[in-house]
């Protein structure tokens, strides 16, 4: 994924709900790069460089761990308010 | 539809910004997608641009480079080059304690540690030079780059006050003069290590 195209499906996903801030995305991807977790590669679409994104191993263990993280941690908030 | 004055326009525009090339390119796209996507809504491209700006303005406000610098670039690239610049403080702080760790309890090999060091930065020095991946020019504008005095700097104001505190005159034949040496070290080669790899880490 390109880093405009990550905007529009984070938007898309949470119906507008989560509206990403344009400029703030790249800091974050930059930073993901250099940590090893996401490489990148470029592409020419229409005479222009597009940067793409993709997941490495680490990056994919990482997220699955967060995931699951994430997933206990909404787990635990719902059994609480539940109560 | 975006024309090419359109697209001249929009580079205009970033150009300004002084961003890095990598930066650019990614903005510059960035940029073609969200007027296209706007212009759907029936928008002009002037429209679209406009509001493109807008939601980017934080971004790419103009912002101070370092703390003592007159240089402004845009906030979107201090942001990074921050980023990729406290990572090698860290590295370099972490790998510091390890060398204080060694003067005190392994003594002995605290030389053969400063001597590995000194080894990978001339062979980075000469891996660059070989490789063309520097020029001596830019290894000299690296070595007294503003972020870096800054650095030693503030080095040399711990060091004021280590002697200060521990009454200590000749403070430069202090053993502990010699680990934030490698701090400096351990800068230097992480800064020719990203250059070689034609990552950006300090602003030209």
């Amino acid at each position: 994924m390109y880093g405009y195209q990550m905007t529009q499906r984070a938007k898309d996903l949470t119906e507008g709900e989560l509206e990403m801030t344009e400029g703030a995305l790249y800091p974050l991807l930059h930073k993901l790069e250099g940590d090893g977790l996401i490489t990148s590669e470029i592409q020419k679409i229409n005479g222009r460089d597009r940067k793409y994104y993709l997941l490495t191993e680490k990056g994919k263990k990482q997220q699955a761990a967060q995931e699951a993280e994430m997933k206990t941690y909404l787990f635990n908030l719902n059994t609480i308010f539940n109560i | 539809m975006i024309t090419i004055v359109h697209e001249h326009e929009i580079k205009a525009f970033l150009q300004k910004k002084n961003l890095s090339t990598v930066i650019s390119n990614e903005v510059y796209d960035h940029f073609i997608s969200q007027i296209l996507e706007l212009m759907k809504n029936n928008l002009s491209f002037q429209e679209a641009f406009l509001k493109t700006k807008t939601e980017w303005q934080f971004e790419l406000k103009m912002v101070k480079a370092y703390l003592f610098s007159f240089k402004k670039i845009a906030r979107i690239e201090k942001t990074v080059l921050q980023s990729r610049f406290r990572n090698i403080i860290i590295s370099s702080t972490i790998f510091t304690l390890i060398g204080f760790a060694v003067l005190f309890f392994l003594n002995d090999y605290f030389y053969l540690m400063q001597v590995g060091l000194l080894v990978t930065l001339f062979s980075l020095l000469l891996y660059n030079f070989i490789f063309k991946k520097m020029k001596l020019r830019e290894c000299y504008n690296l070595s007294f780059h503003p972020l870096i005095l800054q650095n030693i700097l503030l080095e040399l104001i711990l060091l004021f006050g280590i002697s200060y505190f521990t009454q200590n005159i000749n403070f430069w034949d202090m053993e502990i003069n010699q680990v934030f040496l490698m701090y400096a070290v351990a800068v230097q080669i992480q800064l020719l290590y990203f250059r070689s790899k034609k990552v950006n880490v300090l602003i030209a």
